[in-house]
């Protein structure tokens, strides 16, 4: 616990509850449960996609492709099962099956960056590109507003719900768990066991951790299995959540920075510059408060992102000064002598 | 006593190049032994046969009395040889804690962490060198010192035999290196071995019971425990197979106003009220301990950082301080950079543009296009300026050893026909061979061209060889300015020695 304390996952929470208190002032509904309800709704899916993206980081690796992979899988599955009127296949199935998609769409990339040692920022640029065209040209460019009916109820399944003063409802919608899940897991994994130590090891140093023994190219394999297990989870999720499932969902595809700004803002001040499970999280939940507070409050989407880009400063500021990391010197006489 | 490594008649080629050619190499259980060699002599490719990175073409090799044909990097973990790199191989990402058992918790392969039983090994590992610090503390937070200490832990946690330490001192200030040794010694008396690789021979002499000398790939003088220790003249005779002249530079005063006049010079943390004067074909050393403000004032002397108050006069006329580089380079200073890599060349760019980049700015026109023919004669001509053995005017800066990298950056200095050179460290991590060669081109500069110098150093012996008066700085201050010629390099060793006592002491 003393080890949460210390990092920025605690700067991180203390800039949550500031920017709750300060939107408070203005909207007394913000400190309500109803409208807790539907931040954990707007903020699941982004942050399930946010923990594919960070396991990759954590490894040293970048990825613009999980939104465009997770929306490929979910899509092709509802396609097949639509068109075929298999709207009874069982909701476990339909995320197998994505799952699987997404997996291997996840190991063209590892084949990619790992095997070819691509460029990973530009490699998975191009996966994003490559599916987005084949998905439109060969599949289908039609939105599927019939999902099968498993689906269907799984996207209207919800935990508790709650009133806002003037009557309407917020739910606690389902996908929470799924969120809470995989987040338990991930934290489990990258803390607690042996591979995570070494995801951990060739983010800080990829010769270095050749050197210990360790077997990149293997640690790489499972990274990007996981990643895409989660995309795959993650695209029915969305789909499910949506009710209803889009070729190129524009909360997905194009927005994978937004992700990726969570993911830096949860990793915090440069000394220790590894993703955390929990800075993540609260990353996401950061970023999805003030826009959709913002909303609530009706000003403009322009003003939005601009202050969606004023917090993200604001944070990894205010994380550099709580590292006390001190400014660089011109003329480097620290490292004098030799 | 028991040999833990044993090489016999090692030969090893890369493409043709011979590498190693006929090594006999052997070190016992709980011996210090220094390898020491030029640049490319082949030390690195033994280390790596030692640790199993490369196979030998032909040769035995014994370890733990036991013959390998060759050996696998893990199979010389297990018998116990553990690597510390240059670079330390640490994760900059993780704690301390996490660093030292990192290796421990891949090679035991294990499906899960148990956080406590790790942290308690670390923080015990910790002990038993006597290092103090905290285990959570983030790799990337520390000092060179704090980083090799925790790259020594990691090696102990796995039961080491036998240490190889590359370059380990390059970096450390005297009392690290000394607290280093103690570790070392405390290691030895544990029964494990040391090997340094080192260029430093001043450290090779205080710490090692024997020592192996290489040149060509193979090894022209060993000595064991207990044997006469060589002097510092006949190591370097081995070393390179020549002779080098011990003369001190001979200076001779023309008798006109001083180039360069320091008047009260400060700047407040780094050094206060310093004042020289350097004459043309002068080459005066600075030096003085870690932390003396002796890199500050190099720095402060061509506007790279100003100092607060005292002024510069130059060939009589007031200058003032130096603010900005732009200064400096207004009345003709050059200035060779202590890191080469980062502040002197730049390295991916042609040796042919790195030698012209000072005064490219002369080759442009008013049309600000550059004129090419220009250029490339001048290219020629500055490269044609000194003898860069094995270089190609296309390739990139970074191809070059660090000798010749050196050369390069003072080519291009030298192309602007500069009246003060100042030179930062100028042969930090450059074998003697090409050392030499500096030490030749500085002086020549100074005795034919009359240009006046000021050599920056921590290296008392080119300090003695370069120079014909010497400034010692102690606390940012100047506490002792003579003439080479009335001091000798073990006063001025005894000097600094005692300048580092008395610093503890308070």
């Amino acid at each position: 616990m003393k080890r949460l304390l210390k990092h920025n996952e605690a700067l991180l929470f203390l800039l949550f509850v500031a920017a709750v208190l300060l939107f408070s002032l203005v909207n007394p509904q913000i400190l309500t449960l109803a409208n807790f309800y539907s931040l954990i709704r707007s903020s699941a899916i982004p942050a399930i996609f946010a923990l594919s993206i960070m396991l990759v980081m954590c490894c040293g690796g970048f990825d613009m492709s999980f939104g465009m992979i997770g929306a490929f899988s979910s899509y092709v599955v509802m396609f097949y099962l639509t068109e075929n009127g298999k709207l009874d296949t069982p909701v476990l199935f339909i995320f197998l099956a994505a799952v699987c998609i997404a997996v291997l769409l996840q190991l063209f990339n590892w084949v990619l960056i790992d095997k070819l040692n691509l460029q990973p920022f530009i490699t998975t640029l191009g996966t994003q590109s490559l599916l987005k065209g084949l998905l439109l040209a060969f599949i289908s460019t039609s939105y599927i507003y019939v999902l099968p009916h498993q689906v269907t109820k799984l996207g209207m399944t919800y935990l508790h719900t709650a009133t806002y003063a003037d009557g309407i409802e917020a739910q606690l919608h389902v996908v929470v768990v799924f969120m809470a899940v995989m987040y338990a897991a991930m934290h489990l994994i990258l803390q607690y066991t042996n591979f995570g130590r070494q995801v951990y090891a060739i983010g800080g140093d990829v010769d270095a951790a050749r050197r210990a023994g360790i077997n990149v190219s293997q640690v790489r394999f499972l990274v990007f299995v996981i990643a895409g297990v989660i995309c795959g989870v993650g695209g029915v999720m969305h789909d499910a959540a949506a009710r209803c499932s889009l070729p190129i969902p524009a909360d997905l595809v194009g927005k994978e920075l937004n992700s990726i700004a969570a993911v830096v803002l949860g990793m915090g001040s440069q000394k220790k510059a590894r993703g955390s499970v929990l800075g993540t999280l609260l990353g996401v939940f950061l970023l999805q408060f003030i826009t959709g507070n913002l909303i609530m409050l009706g000003v403009p989407s322009y003003f939005q992102q601009a202050v969606s880009g004023l917090f993200i400063f604001i944070g990894l500021i205010v994380q550099m000064a709580g590292s006390g990391r001190k400014p660089r010197r011109k003329g480097g006489a620290n490292h004098e002598g030799a | 006593m028991k040999n833990i490594v044993t090489i016999q008649d090692m030969y090893k080629s890369f493409f043709g190049v011979v590498a190693m050619d006929g090594m006999n190499f052997s070190i016992n259980e709980g011996e210090i032994r220094c390898l020491v060699g030029e640049n490319g002599c082949g030390k690195s490719t033994l280390i790596k046969m030692i640790s199993g990175f490369y196979a030998p073409d032909e040769g035995s090799l014994t370890i733990n009395g036991t013959p390998y044909k060759r050996i696998t990097p893990a199979e010389s973990i297990a018998n116990g040889i553990q690597v510390i790199y240059q670079d330390f191989s640490l994760f900059p990402n993780m704690t301390i804690a996490e660093n030292i058992m990192m290796y421990d918790t891949v090679a035991k392969k294990r499906p899960f962490i148990h956080w406590k039983a790790m942290r308690k090994r670390a923080v015990e590992t910790l002990e038993r060198i006597h290092f103090q610090i905290d285990p959570d503390l983030y790799v990337s937070e520390l000092n060179v010192a704090q980083k090799q200490m925790v790259a020594i832990c990691r090696a102990i946690v796995q039961e080491a035999r036998l240490l190889i330490m590359d370059e380990p001192t390059t970096a450390l200030t005297t009392k690290e290196v000394s607290k280093l040794f103690d570790v070392v010694a405390a290691l030895k008396a544990h029964g494990v071995s040391v090997l340094f690789v080192s260029h430093k021979l001043d450290e090779v002499l205080e710490i090692c019971d024997s020592i192996t000398i290489m040149r060509n790939g193979k090894n022209v003088y060993d000595s064991q425990k207990g044997d006469k220790v060589l002097s510092k003249e006949e190591i370097i005779f081995y070393m390179t197979g020549k002779r080098f002249s011990n003369a001190t530079y001979d200076f001779r005063d023309p008798g006109e106003a001083p180039l360069m006049e320091v008047e009260h010079y400060t700047m407040r943390g780094a050094f206060q009220d310093v004042s020289f004067s350097l004459r043309k074909g002068e080459i005066l050393g600075i030096t003085g301990l870690l932390g003396c403000g002796r890199g500050e004032l190099a720095e402060s002397l061509f506007g790279l950082i100003p100092a607060d108050s005292g002024s510069i006069r130059i060939n009589g006329r007031e200058a003032g301080i130096f603010r900005k580089v732009d200064d400096a380079l207004a009345h003709n200073i050059a200035y060779v950079p202590e890191d080469r890599l980062t502040e002197g060349l730049h390295l991916d760019q042609s040796i042919a543009d790195n030698a012209v980049s000072r005064i490219i700015g002369r080759f442009a026109g008013r049309t600000g296009l550059l004129d090419i023919k220009g250029l490339s004669r001048q290219k020629e001509e500055s490269l044609s300026s000194m003898s860069v053995a094995g270089m190609k005017p296309q390739n990139p800066a970074k191809s070059l050893s660090g000798g010749n990298q050196q050369k390069i950056v003072l080519i291009k200095w030298l192309a602007s026909n500069p009246d003060i050179l100042i030179l930062n460290c100028p042969t930090v991590g450059v074998d003697i061979g090409a050392k030499n060669d500096i030490h030749g081109i500085v002086r020549s500069l100074a005795s034919e061209k009359g240009v006046g110098v000021i050599v920056i150093s921590d290296d008392i012996y080119e300090i003695m060889q370069l120079c014909n008066r010497v400034l010692v700085m102690k606390d940012g201050k100047i506490s002792m300015e003579t003439d080479v010629r009335n001091t000798t390099m073990e006063q001025l060793e005894t000097y600094l020695a005692s300048e580092e006592e008395g610093g503890a002491a308070s």
